[in-house]
């Protein structure tokens, strides 16, 4: 029954397990709470910096970028109950800014087009509403521990009201053409 | 490298592979006491500070992703691996994706409750959740069906592997995380090779206190693409108020994104022209606008924010320089009211002056 519910059958005929013995690509990103603000009349702006923290143990040298996007912010009263009126739309959560990765370990960090980890090539501030490429390291390069702050902003909506507000950031890592 | 050794290991027809797990009692056996050791491990809520650490691995494949040819038709059986490289069992969940062209390139996955359309449906990978101990993977068979009525081009789709559980975030604004890797299915059906490009409509919009401007573009051919992309903005008088060149990520054939061009500084409001060219020499297709309309609205606002990461386009444009605010207008017309009733006067006492009767001195 447990395999049915979770799997299907389909899974159940085509599953081996493997230990594995090298590492993976892995991200994430710390400082996710925005700064608590007072009741407001008014829309105003709520900024923050994150961090992004990427790892590429692969010992692949096959490069990786990474995107970040982000769902609306939900909103719960004191009470624990969502009220659909005051979430806040993904438009309005935005990265502002994406800097210059730092090393922790590894191949070194460039600003140099193609031999990255550097900022993406294609990155432009903008909603995260859409996602945004912000990190990427060319084939040969990125083997190490790195991090990026990446600046955003949240704009509040006017009359929002005290509770808790709660999104959903989405970090990808891409294999693809 | 651990794919090549784990492809050497079991990969094999894939007849064989379901031989192992369906007819011989002692294979299956040990696959079924995996498969319980994957589904009933116990997993972990996942908090801020904690790493996933989940890969995707294309098995009996060269590359980091299926890059397949196929005629119409045809069928393939695929198999990648899942594992979660952390030091705590997580609950994964994978899935197939559509695949679209993100801002200026680049692959876009789409989320896991979004419908599965086109090529994802070529797949048969229904989505699963799964319990992944730590240090363990696990190897998953799947198919492909190209459809008989498909023409030629290339075609694009996903697998995806990400913590099922968001990690959670904490504050009264804050934001929980999902942390995925996601790798292409490429398909390839031979013939005619018609690459295409198309450009559509211009808006603006504001962030971090600078423009942003944003043209609508489609790859209309059956083949990806590469475009370099010249960007001009004109103003009103005609006159180039900003330029840039920007190098395209992977343009997939068939979708449509858009091309974003950030600004040095905020453009005063006013109505621009943008002149756009995406070229991909590689595959001889290129594309050139015609002027396209922008209008910049006069409530554009300037948050506060800070630099955006990339070198942003420069602009050079100075009040006054082909657009006239609204301000200046109305002080240009109370300065012009009073020369002119000053100006007025001056004829009214001239003439009156004239027209009276002199008298002469003796």
């Amino acid at each position: 029954m447990l395999i049915a519910t979770l799997a299907g059958p389909a899974v159940a005929a085509d599953t081996v397990t493997q230990g594995i013995t090298t590492g993976v690509l892995s991200a994430s990103v710390a400082n996710l709470t925005l700064p608590s603000v007072p009741y407001q009349n008014l829309a105003h702006d709520v900024t923050s910096t994150m961090t992004l923290t990427v790892d590429d143990s692969t010992n692949s040298n096959a490069g990786w970028g990474v995107t970040i996007q982000a769902a609306g912010f939900v909103y719960t009263d004191g009470a624990g109950t969502p009220n659909a009126t005051y979430d806040i739309p993904a438009a309005d959560f935005a990265v502002t800014s994406a800097a210059d990765p730092l090393t922790l370990a590894g191949h070194l960090a460039s600003n140099v087009a193609a031999t990255g980890p550097e900022v993406a090539t294609t990155f432009v501030a903008g909603s995260l509403s859409s996602p945004r490429r912000t990190l990427e390291a060319t084939a040969g390069y990125g083997q190490g521990t790195y991090t990026q702050a990446l600046g955003v902003s949240l704009t509040i909506p006017a009359m929002s009201q005290v509770g808790t507000y709660v999104g959903l950031l989405t970090v990808t890592f891409v294999a693809a053409p | 490298m651990d794919l090549v050794r784990f492809g050497r290991n079991v990969t094999r027809p894939p007849d064989a592979n379901r031989q192992m797990t369906s007819s011989s009692p002692r294979g299956a056996m040990i696959a079924l006491v995996g498969l319980l050791a994957v589904l009933l491990a116990p997993s972990v809520a996942l908090a801020e500070g904690d790493v996933v650490k989940l890969a995707l691995t294309p098995i009996g494949s060269p590359g980091l992703y299926f890059d397949l040819t196929m005629r119409p038709g045809e069928t393939q059986s695929l198999a990648v691996r899942l594992s979660n490289a952390g030091t705590a069992a997580i609950a994964a969940r994978t899935y197939a994706a559509d695949v679209y062209t993100i801002i200026n390139g680049g692959f876009g996955g789409l989320l896991r409750d979004d419908a599965r359309t086109g090529t994802t449906k070529w797949l048969d990978y229904p989505t699963v959740v799964l319990q992944l101990p730590a240090g363990q993977g696990i190897q998953r068979k799947f198919t492909v069906a190209v459809p008989t009525d498909a023409g030629p081009g290339e075609y694009i789709t996903s697998l995806v592997l990400e913590n099922d559980e968001p990690i959670s975030g904490d504050g009264s604004v804050s934001l929980d995380q999902i942390v995925r890797t996601a790798i292409a299915v490429v398909v390839t059906v031979p013939g005619k090779r018609s690459p295409g490009l198309a450009i559509g409509v211009a808006t603006h919009e504001v962030v971090a206190g600078r423009s942003v401007v944003s043209i609508a573009v489609e790859n209309t051919g059956n083949v990806r693409l590469k475009p370099v992309v010249t960007f001009a903005l004109l103003d009103a008088t005609g006159a180039q108020v900003s330029q840039a060149s920007v190098q395209m990520d992977t343009f997939y054939a068939h979708t449509k994104t858009f091309v974003e061009v950030s600004l040095a500084a905020l453009l005063l409001p006013g109505a621009y022209a943008v002149r756009l060219s995406l070229d991909d020499l590689a595959q001889g297709v290129r594309a050139d606008s015609a002027a396209i309309s922008l209008i910049v609205d006069a409530n554009a606002e300037a948050p506060t924010g800070g630099a955006v990461g990339t070198s942003p386009a420069g602009v050079r444009q100075d009040r006054g320089e082909g657009q006239v605010s609204l301000a200046g207008l109305g002080l240009a017309l109370v300065v012009g009211l009073v020369l002119g009733g000053a100006l007025a006067g001056l004829m009214i006492l001239v003439v009156w002056r004239h027209s009276r009767p002199r008298t002469r001195r003796t």
